[in-house]
């Protein structure tokens, strides 16, 4: 599903070179969940971001389903993204003056311009069916939280991509969410990359895979 | 990405905070107002001036004696005047006789130009019988009649028109009333003795207002004059056609003349539309800046405000273009309704101000503006609104998804 070889980022500020990413391999298989962990700053984010096309790496490749996506050009990647990925981030991320149906609809709105009855059926799995008519700011973290899950979800991408989408709740929330990315790993075999810090969310994907300084200093199936 | 999608976010995203949405048009009503209505009161400022200056002096077409003709007479004026009046488009033709003279009443004395009218042809080339405050226009046979200037009868204005405007009392030959006889001194040493028929002259800025009336015919036999004149009026009945009348006076060959347009022969009132327009010009410059300013700040607050959330959509798939089509969809909002609002207002505002007309001492204003004007301000407004969209629009657009996504730590 997705061959990573070689990656590296250094972020050059002027004088300043930081290598964010060494030298980095990775393959994920199909329907895989995986965790990537390791402390902060050790580029976790960095290795997401590069994997989800946010941002391009300064050597190596990245081919999901074959094919070469590094080569891609900002819109082209834009609209790989808008097709095949789905991202959930640590902060609230929900546009506020939609409400939660149309912030689910929103992918699929971009992608079709016409939205089907996906979205509603989400919200039923991520038990928010009766706030469809809600607005974010009506809404818990925990909540909103999964309405962006929803919302990643809903143009059915070929990977769920969540950079610490525990990291602002608490911990039954965190849970909650959790056992949401297992079920849709498991049930419906949703190919899943999650970054996080905490070791005990971490064990709870199929695969772990923890970086330090930039390149991979473990790897171990749970 | 479809257009109407980001429309429709634009559209959510401006009626989230109404309270703004209404300051800000606001400002862009306020904007275009401030692009138009000055610049209409100034026009109508300078229409006020120049309108005096045709109705009272100039007329459309003016013909004095040439610079280098001796007596600076006009001979033959009734031949003159005759073929002129024959010419299709001309309204009326006038010629007036000045010369200074000295009036005195009750041991006040005034040095005035005296004026020698046509009171009938008057009528038709020149608006003087309408600007009479008291009394009469002169008539046929008044040859014993003189019409005043309002300050040099020494009226108090507000006596008249209900409105303090200005007026001394102890002004001119300090308050002569109609039927009072008035002694005027010619040039020549006649004195002959007057009675008042009429006042006139309302607007303070108003040369009828310091000048004295008789009729053509009598100064004429006072001076033992015949056939001459001063100047002769005409007017047409559309004043656009001023310069093709006047090559066809020019053609006529009337000895010793020059002939000017309205425009030609009212420096003044030209000089004062010049003046106005460069004023005019630089009120557009604030105004411009103004718009450009509130859009700037709005949208750059706005794209401050939605900084991750611009990411977010970014990363979900929506290209920059497509952000900054979002945020132009809501500075042309803006702008363009508050040029509708501004575009209506500006015309319950003309349309008041034609109904009740501002009175100044200058005189009677109704601010007025062409289309052209209007258009411009339009055209400012737009172009105003999308550069300064553009700008901070940009700026958001461009910048890197994972800048803004960025969680501090
Ligand atoms: N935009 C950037 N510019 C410069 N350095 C950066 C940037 N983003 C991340 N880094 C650096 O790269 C390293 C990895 O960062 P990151 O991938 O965010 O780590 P993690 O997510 O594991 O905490 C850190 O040293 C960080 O300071
Ligand atoms: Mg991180």
């Amino acid at each position: 599903m997705i061959e990573a070889e070689n990656l590296g980022k250094i972020y050059q500020d002027g004088e300043i070179r930081v290598t964010a990413l060494d030298d980095i391999s990775l393959k994920i298989g199909k329907g895989e969940f995986i965790s990537i962990m390791g402390p902060s700053g050790s580029g976790k984010s960095t290795l997401l971001h590069l994997l989800g096309l946010l941002d391009f790496p300064t050597k190596g490749s990245i081919k999901i389903r074959g094919k070469d996506v590094s080569k891609l050009d900002e819109k082209q990647g834009a609209d790989f993204r808008l097709k095949e990925m789905g991202f959930v981030f640590q902060f609230y991320s929900l546009l506020p003056e939609l409400n939660v149906l149309e912030n689910v609809c929103l992918p699929q709105l971009m992608l079709e311009g016409k939205s089907n009855d996906y979205a509603a059926e989400l919200l039923e799995i991520m038990d928010l069916a009766e706030r469809k008519r809600h607005y974010p700011g009506q809404l818990s973290g925990g909540e909103q939280q999964r309405v962006a899950i929803a919302r990643a979800l809903v143009n059915r991408p070929s990977i769920l991509l969540a950079d610490e989408p525990t990291a602002s709740l608490d911990s039954k929330n965190a849970m909650n969410v959790m056992a949401i990315f297992k079920r849709l790993n498991e049930e419906l075999g949703q190919t899943i990359i999650m970054v996080t810090h905490e070791e005990a969310l971490g064990r709870m994907a199929q695969r772990g895979v923890w970086l330090k300084d930039g390149i991979v200093v473990g790897e171990r199936r749970f | 990405m479809r257009k109407e999608l980001i429309a429709f976010l634009a559209f959510r995203d401006i009626l989230k905070d109404r309270r703004i949405v209404l300051l800000v048009i606001f400002l862009m009503t306020f904007s275009f107002i401030n692009l138009t209505f000055f610049p209409a009161f100034l026009n109508g400022l300078s229409n006020t001036f120049q309108e005096e200056v045709i109705d009272t002096v100039t007329a459309h077409i003016l013909v004095e004696p040439s610079a280098d003709s001796k007596d600076k007479i006009i001979d033959h004026e009734a031949a003159a005047r005759k073929k002129i009046e024959l010419i299709p488009g001309v309204q009326g033709v006038s010629s007036r006789i000045v010369m200074p003279a000295a009036i005195s009443y009750k041991g006040r004395q005034a040095a005035v130009p005296l004026i020698g009218i046509d009171p009938e042809r008057e009528r038709d080339a020149s608006k003087i019988y309408k600007r009479i405050i008291a009394g009469e226009f002169l008539g046929k046979d008044d040859n014993e009649f003189i019409m005043l200037g309002r300050e040099v009868a020494g009226e108090r204005l507000e006596d008249k028109i209900g409105k303090t405007v200005i007026g001394k009392e102890e002004e001119g030959l300090g308050g002569v009333r109609l039927g009072d006889i008035v002694k005027v001194k010619f040039q020549n040493g006649v004195e002959r003795e007057y009675k008042v028929k009429a006042v006139l002259g309302r607007e303070v800025f108003s040369s009828v207002a310091e000048s004295a009336f008789i009729r053509s015919d009598e100064l004429s036999s006072v001076l033992g004059v015949h056939d001459k004149a001063s100047s002769i009026l005409v007017r047409l009945e559309d004043m656009g056609k001023a310069d093709d009348v006047k090559a066809l006076v020019l053609g006529m060959g009337i000895p010793n003349v020059q002939v000017k347009t309205w425009s030609e022969a009212s420096n003044f009132a030209v000089g004062i539309k010049q003046t106005f327009g460069t004023v005019i010009y630089i009120t557009s410059l604030v105004g411009i800046v103004v718009v450009v300013s509130t859009i700037g700040i709005i949208v750059f607050i706005n794209v401050t405000r939605k900084r991750r959330i611009i990411g977010v959509l970014k990363a979900i798939g929506m290209h920059s273009g497509d952000i900054m089509f979002l945020f132009l969809i809501q500075s042309l909002f803006f702008v363009i309704v508050g040029m509708i609002l501004g575009t209506v207002l500006l015309h319950v505002l003309l349309y008041y101000f034609s109904q009740n007309p501002l009175l100044l001492p200058l005189g009677f204003l109704v601010p007025s503006i062409g289309f052209d004007s209007i258009f411009w301000a339009w055209v400012i407004m737009f172009v105003s609104a999308v550069f300064a969209g553009y700008i901070p629009a940009s700026l958001a657009a461009r910048e890197k998804i994972i800048e803004t996504i960025k969680v501090v730590e």
